[in-house]
């Protein structure tokens, strides 16, 4: 039926003189010649909307912070901070869509290092790049005015619990374990795995995959009780933030004048970001705390080398994150008759003029880096267990109520609690 | 109350710490901030290798697409920001066209039981005996690519599948990309978003 | 806001109760959740839904079209494929704007519930209760803290552990090696599938002259894997529709066999290769045959020194190749292709098989210097091959008899498809070069000579070319050279992988390369001559280019190497003789013939024939010598054939046999 339709359309049709071919690609049907003077037109090609926004991001962002480093650091003002929580969520979030956004950018940086095909863009760099400058300076402003992922989280915080230390401690080493696979798997090309997985994106589009909407639900229902879930114990931005914070020159001061102990910041926290001051210790507990720092720094370095020789050892299951890989063993293993049948991607790949070694080359090279990759993960969270370990060793010495340099998100919230602030503003008079 | 809580506080008090602890904790900042700002600057400035690079977009590179219908069904976008794009330099004008037309039918009408398009989105409008111009009509195209199968099987190959900008909210890890069978998705320069074939030599 | 200062002043304004704010903000909160849950469940409901209404894939509508094309009469039938077809795009619409609908309405009772609760809470606050016992909580559970941590320590390790397990069948080493070396084992490889017809044996592995009868029951072998590149080539595969399919053909091979692993190249040449002239230009495809002993005087259009003159049926550009006794070459028009077997002494067609053009191919408009048969055959000695404008490869048996077909059209091709055959080992070399190079249209191939199936395919980033590749062995390593604009590129003939590229050429290239004196020589107009060293890695425009020139560089007609000099043969009849070392002009000279056949050194001679039929015998020296003039009295633009003490030369409507009993 369609040779026959096929002919007819192909004698129905002009055809272009053999001198006017060679300019012209040589088609299966070639362009009629019109007699009316119609002209084929050329196709659509609305432009990007992300290239006009690169730089007005990036402008921003820098002034969002800045407004957010004034209301936290001079006006004290959490109401303004909270309006740049608002604008943040309407700008970055529903306006923008969520992208560019500094968390998925950690991937991008990671395979710029691995690719060398692979440019960065600017604004993913400066988006990198900015809130850790700042952090270096006033702390995680960015987690508290300007990321959209923490902003609706922090305006659906309703009424915030206390977590328990050991939940924080232990469900706050799943950014640093995140932060090595998204950085593992980013690094070696295989997937994004921040932004596939990232739980609120679905909300600023109104759409997404089902399964990362239920995600995103589930943790804002949490968040309701449990402030920024997300933020805390799985960011893997926080991670770099924290460190970043560490240094920070200004700070949030949580009283303005001396501390009365009263723990009402505490309290108000609700990130279980403020640390109360230490009670004095017996002699013999530093004994001990001292022991542990010891055993802690003696199997750190075990810890690591041991998960590191797991890691490699789980190098291929990681690797089939990447589709090269997936591809290549499917094919192999089609070739050596070992599975029945072909996929989709199989099937594709043999449409391509292509050797199949060229495919069995790509995955090689990238189960090699995979080897590297999951040993450095391996280490990492070897390092990261054990680092942990000898921090909870660490008793340090505070007089007072003091925010956690790399826990505190800069939410403005702790200094309306504090009588003293309210002494300040001539609220109240303190006896 | 407040006073009780005092009276857990250390014996020493605030004015006996040692200042100087605080000192070396701010150089030690103030140099952990100074490498850190170097560090960053460094690496972006490295990975941007002195000339601002630019951004990039998702775009089919339609030698690789096999129309495997994910588009529009994986993309965040509803419908999906890949379309069907007609290019018409390519077009072979088909009385009976490839993309608009099943190849099993029975007649040469528009009715549903003969229009490949299931959402009805390939447009025609007359230009001269016996010629139709093909369009789509993109608020309704899906992006299933059905139409880009019959044109590519038996015609010229002039539809399709392109991301739409217009549309694309250009996440950083494209639904799409991750499950697309035939690795058609590729980042290209956000100044040059297109893949659409053309005829011209070098074009 | 929440603790604004106007909180703090309310909080003392404002003593607890229930005043009419706080019961408003607390009631629409509450309506404002129900709501939204209310809204979440129908949007889950019509999410569902949605999923089972994907226009494109709307099962019972695709059934009724089906019954519809085989009942097209019934038009109660065509009335219910309207109807439901008009259903299923609705009820898409209708999901789709639900759902967006539904999204935004979650969002602003989600926002109103917020504001309310917030109210509320600024309405009713709590007392602040200093909890002083807080302080001393983070000690007591440092124990905890400590074990859980080491917990999570051990978790990960068992997720790693378990990931061990998991890739404890890795075949990692396998595959490495198979990507660094040619997948010779794969036509050894276990797991074949079993059952299956008559193609379905290991015939990669079989002895050459055995493997004749067994690919004989083969016929029609389908494509391996559907289309030759996807979509952005158009090499549309044979329909699937079996209307065109000759009677009493098997049918396609059972298309899950199609997918088995193709068979690796065995590289050994056939026995007589060498003394044979099994392709374009000879055995080496360089038109080197000295150990021939061809004559040089006779007299065509007299009749003088003719052996034999026997007429070719159909017109074909294509030069004759000869196997034993065995002349072959291949005629087309636009409506049939036949391939013939002339016996090299009596000059009797010995057999003629037409290939049929499938149903579907639509045979392309060409250039009447083309014509529908440009492409010269290969045999390997068991069996000869012959590729035509419209992509159709056919591989026949010695004795005529249709061993299989492809089709790898169509090709885009401005002036027809002119590209010869090659074999290397056990695989049929076809290079593919089409449209403008940077569509990912044109491909270079290896299939199968037994089955046909595809052993390797390459993209190349070249456009429409017309040459022929050749295969050298060159440091060890054998080679296929191929030239197209804009470059020179080397494969290894075991799998397809690219060895190395040089940007040398240009415009349209029909100028096949050559080897002589440790170079590949390449030239074309409107570019250069060249010497590429062919023993790089890569790009080697730049290292392992020897020399350009740009002197008497030929169009239509290939190169000679002889000693160190290589003579450049333009179409009108300047002949230029370079020397390969420097790329410098040793010689020139002028027949003042247009000359579309590539000159051949047999015999320590150099045979050189124009289109006028006249046979220019010249002196491979360092000077211009015409040795003599030999005419046919007939028109010649195909490479006679050089075997033995005979000539065999293709004339524009006979085939000649110079030389004695």
């Amino acid at each position: 039926m369609l040779a026959p339709l096929a002919r007819i359309a192909s004698v129905t049709l002009a055809f272009l003189a053999v001198a006017a071919a060679t300019a012209q690609e040589q088609k299966k049907q070639p362009p009629p010649e019109f007699s009316s003077g119609y002209f084929p037109p050329t196709p659509t090609e609305p432009g990007p909307r992300a290239d006009t926004f690169a730089t007005i991001d990036v402008a921003i962002l820098i002034v969002v912070l800045m407004l957010g480093t004034w209301f936290l650091l001079r006006t004290r003002s959490r109401t303004g901070v909270r309006m740049l929580v608002i604008f943040s969520a309407l700008y970055f979030g529903f306006y923008r869509l969520g992208c560019v956004c500094s968390i998925g950018s950690i991937q991008n940086v990671a395979l710029a290092l691995g690719d060398p095909g692979y440019r960065l863009p600017f604004t993913v760099g400066a988006f990198f790049v900015i809130p850790l400058v700042f952090a270096m300076f006033v702390g995680r402003v960015f987690c508290g005015s300007a990321c959209p992922l923490g902003a609706i989280q922090d305006l659906v915080t309703l009424r915030p619990i206390q977590t328990p230390p050991l939940v924080d401690h232990t469900l706050g080493l799943i950014p640093y374990l995140y932060l090595g696979v998204a950085v593992l798997f980013a690094w070696t090309g295989a997937s994004f795995i921040i932004c596939a997985y990232d739980p609120f994106i679905p909300f600023y589009r109104l759409g997404g995959h089902w399964g990362v909407i239920a995600f995103g639900a589930g943790l804002l229902l949490i968040g309701t009780r449990v402030g920024r879930p997300y933020c805390r114990y799985m960011c893997p931005y926080g991670v770099l933030l924290r460190w970043a914070s560490v240094a920070a020159k200004w700070r949030v001061k949580i009283t303005p004048g001396e501390c009365l102990h009263c723990h009402l910041c505490a309290d108000e926290c609700p990130y279980g970001a403020i640390l109360p001051p230490t009670p004095a210790e017996p002699a013999d507990a530093r004994a001990v705390a001292r022991r542990s720092l010891t055993r802690a720094l003696i199997i750190t370095p075990a810890l690591m080398g041991s998960l590191a020789l797991l890691g490699y050892a789980a190098a291929p299951a990681l690797s089939t994150m990447h589709s090269d890989v997936r591809l290549a063993e499917r094919l192999w293993a089609e070739e050596q008759g070992r599975v029945r049948g072909t996929t989709e991607e199989t099937d594709a790949y043999r449409q391509l003029a292509q050797p199949f070694e060229v495919a069995y080359a790509a995955a090689v090279k990238i189960r090699r880096r995979f080897d590297i990759g999951s040993a450095l993960l391996g280490a990492w969270a070897g390092l990261v267990i054990g680092g942990k370990l000898a921090h909870l060793a660490i008793r340090r010495r505070r007089e007072d109520y003091e925010t956690d340099r790399g826990g505190c998100l800069s939410c403005a919230r702790c200094y309306m609690s504090c009588p003293v602030e309210h002494e300040r503003l001539g609220l109240i008079t303190l006896e | 109350m407040a006073e009780d809580v005092r009276n857990g506080t250390p014996p020493q008090g605030k004015e006996a710490s040692p200042t100087s602890t605080h000192t070396r904790r701010d150089v030690i900042a103030g140099v952990v901030r100074i490498g850190g700002l170097v560090a960053a600057g460094g690496a972006l400035g490295a990975l941007a290798r002195g000339e601002r690079s630019e951004s990039t977009v998702w775009q089919i590179d339609p030698s690789k697409c096999i129309q495997c219908g994910k588009c529009a069904t994986e993309c965040v976008v509803t419908p999906s920001a890949v379309k069907c794009v007609h290019a018409y330099a390519l077009c072979g004008y088909c009385k009976l066209c490839f993309g608009l037309f099943k190849d099993k039918r029975t007649g040469n009408t528009l009715a549903a039981e003969n229009n490949r398009c299931p959402v009805d989105a390939i447009k025609r409008r007359f230009v001269e005996d016996p010629f139709y111009e093909m369009f789509i009509d993109e608020p309704a195209c899906i992006g299933c690519g059905i139409c880009v199968k019959g044109c590519n099987r038996f015609g010229n190959g002039a539809l399709h599948l392109q991301v739409r900008h217009d549309r694309c909210v250009n996440c950083n890890q494209c639904a799409i990309a991750k499950v697309c069978p035939s690795q058609a998705f590729v980042r290209v320069p956000a100044s040059r978003p297109y893949l659409i074939r053309t005829t011209r030599h070098g074009a | 806001m929440n603790a604004s200062l106007a909180d703090v002043a309310r909080q003392d304004a404002h003593p607890p109760g229930a005043p009419i704010a706080l019961i408003a903000a607390r009631n629409t909160a509450r309506v404002a959740l129900a709501a939204a849950i209310v809204v979440l469940a129908l949007m889950v409901a019509n999410a569902v839904a949605s999923r089972r209404e994907d226009p494109a894939k709307a099962t019972v509508l695709i059934a009724l079209q089906h019954d519809l094309t085989l009942h097209p009469g019934d038009e109660a039938l065509r009335a219910r494929v309207r109807s439901e077809d008009k259903r299923v795009r609705q009820d898409y619409l209708r999901h789709r704007d639900f759902a967006v609908r539904g999204a935004w309405l979650l969002l602003t009772l989600i926002v109103v519930f917020l504001i309310a609760s917030d109210i509320v809470r600024r309405l009713r606050p709590e007392a602040p209760t200093p909890r002083p016992d807080a302080a001393t909580r983070a000690r007591q559970s440092a124990e905890a803290t400590f074990r859980a941590v080491v917990g999570v320590g051990g978790v990960l390790a068992g997720t790693l552990a378990t990931l061990t397990v998991l890739a404890r069948h890795d075949s990692l080493a396998e595959y490495a090696r198979a990507a660094q070396r040619a997948p010779k084992h794969a036509a050894n490889a276990p797991g074949q599938p079993s059952g299956s017809g008559p193609s379905a044996g290991p015939s990669g592995a079989l002895p050459m002259a055995a493997a004749t009868g067994q690919g004989a029951g083969a016929a029609v072998a389908q494509p391996v894997g559907g289309t030759l590149a996807g979509p952005g080539t158009q090499l549309v595969p044979m329909p699937t529709e079996p209307a065109g399919t000759k009677a009493g053909a098997p049918p396609p091979a059972d298309p899950g066999l199609l997918k088995k692993p193709p068979v690796a190249i065995r590289a050994s040449l056939a026995p007589g290769w060498a003394e044979n002239w099994p392709r374009f230009r000879g055995p080496e495809g360089t038109g080197i045959a000295p150990d021939r002993k061809p004559p040089t005087a006779w007299d065509g259009a007299r009749g003088e020194g003719v052996l034999w003159k026997t007429a070719v049926p159909l017109p074909g550009k294509n030069s004759p190749i000869v196997w034993g006794k065995r002349v072959f070459l291949s005629g087309a028009d636009a409506s049939k292709r036949e391939v013939y077997a002339f016996d090299l002494d009596t000059g009797a067609l010995v057999w003629r098989t037409a290939v049929p053009i499938p149903a579907g191919v639509a045979v392309p408009k060409v250039q009447a210097d083309t014509g529908y048969a440009p492409s010269t055959l290969a045999t390997d000695g068991a069996r000869v091959c012959a590729i035509f404008v419209t992509g159709d490869v056919a591989c026949l048996d010695m004795n005529g008899k249709l061993l299989w077909t492809r089709n790898l059209g169509p090709i885009e091709n401005p002036y027809g498809h002119a590209t010869s055959l090659a074999i290397f080992g056990s695989g049929l070399i076809v290079q593919l070069d089409q449209g403008h190079g940077d569509d990912g249209k044109s491909a270079l191939l290896a299939l199968d000579l037994v089955s046909g199936k595809t052993v390797w395919q390459i993209k190349r980033d070249m456009g429409s070319s017309w040459s022929t590749p050749i295969i050298i062995n060159a440091g060890g390593q054998e080679q296929i050279v191929t030239t197209a604009n804009p470059r020179v590129v080397a494969y290894d003939p075991h799998n397809g992988s690219e060895l190395w590229r040089a940007e040398v050429l240009g415009g349209e290239v029909a100028i096949s390369p050559v080897f002589g004196s440790g170079y590949v020589l390449v030239a074309n107009q409107g570019s250069n001559s060249a010497a590429i060293r062919p023993d790089g890695k890569g790009d080697v425009t730049k290292s392992a280019v020897a020399w350009t020139a740009g002197d008497g560089l030929p169009d239509i007609v290939s190169p000679l190497v002889f000693d160190d000099l290589m003579l450049l043969v333009a179409t009108e009849g300047w002949l230029t003789c370079v020397d390969i070392k420097t790329g410098k002009p040793v010689w020139d000279g002028d027949i003042a013939e247009t000359v579309r056949s590539s000159p051949v050194l047999a015999g320590g001679r150099i045979y050189l024939t124009a289109v006028n039929g006249t046979t220019f015998i010249l002196d491979p020296g360092r000077s211009f010598k015409v040795l003599a003039k030999r005419p046919l009295g007939e028109d010649v633009n195909a490479t006679p054939a050089y075997v033995g003490s005979r000539i065999v030369i293709r004339g524009e409507k006979h085939l000649y046999c110079i030389g004695a009993k």
